[in-house]
């Protein structure tokens, strides 16, 4: 993802991605980043749980017009329904 | 639960990747971030284009391929008005049976086209791309996929490109 984000910066697009990996982003790079700390698989939230998909959909577009330095903003989304992504982290399950 | 900020997630991502995938997998380190275009419109009047690495595609498209060891750069063209009951997913990368049950999780197209329909947003891009995340020879992706959907973005008179991972 923060490979595809540099080629489209670099074309001259604006652009503004969700990492849901803090330090793989701080390799790579691209110039606007929001962390969401959710799941792999579940980016935007849980299954049914449309309130969330949109507010997470909210912070990135609130995070497209406020952010005016390249980086990364923590969303404050976490997951702490289950220990699904803290075992995906570690390569335990998916 | 939380996480322990202390573990290097990159590193434990390409061990694995090392070990069980393509032995020659290493990140691909850059020392500054690419550049920065700033939004140029209120999001209220912003054309916005998405754009996905979760391995969505129409049922007439081939499949991503997923059984590759350096992974798969192309990319898929996904009209932005396709119903998402109608998609199918192809990535081995995560576990695509909660992104089948209910694709906003990671293609969120029926917000982006309520807010498109509520003022939020000015219009939505008529096509969505779509990448499979596992790439791990990059050198095709950077040369010719990417900027080829740069292109068409461009085209496109987009104000705002969003990206979402798996």
């Amino acid at each position: 993802m923060g490979l595809l984000q540099r080629a489209f910066d670099e074309a001259g697009l604006c652009t503004l991605s969700i990492t849901q990996n803090m330090e793989i982003t701080a390799i790579i790079m691209p110039s606007r980043a929001l962390y969401v700390g959710h799941p792999f698989g579940l980016t935007f939230g849980d299954v049914g749980d449309g309130e969330t998909q949109r507010r997470v959909l909210d912070a990135m577009l609130d995070a497209a017009a406020t952010m005016t330095h390249r980086g990364i903003r923590d969303s404050g989304f976490e997951w702490d329904r289950d220990d699904l992504r803290y075992r995906q982290l570690r390569k335990q399950g998916c | 639960m939380l996480e322990s900020r202390g573990a290097n997630f990159a590193q434990i991502e390409r061990d694995h990747v090392r070990s069980r995938v393509y032995a020659a997998f290493d990140w691909h380190p850059f020392d500054r971030f690419s550049p920065y275009t700033p939004l140029r419109v209120p999001v209220s009047e912003a054309r916005v284009a998405f754009v996905t690495t979760a391995g969505v595609h129409l049922p007439e498209q081939p499949p991503f391929d997923t059984a590759a060891d350096a992974g798969d750069s192309s990319w898929r063209v996904i009209p932005t008005e396709t119903p998402l009951a109608e998609l199918v997913l192809s990535h081995g990368g995560y576990d695509t049976r909660r992104a089948s049950a209910d694709p906003n999780v990671v293609l969120p197209l029926d917000h982006l086209r309520s807010f498109a329909a509520e003022g939020r947003i000015g219009a939505l891009s008529p096509d969505t791309y779509s990448f499979m995340g596992y790439v791990a020879d990059t050198d095709r992706l950077l040369r010719d996929e990417a900027l080829a959907v740069a292109a068409f973005l461009l085209a496109d008179r987009v104000d705002l490109v969003l990206l979402a991972p798996t």
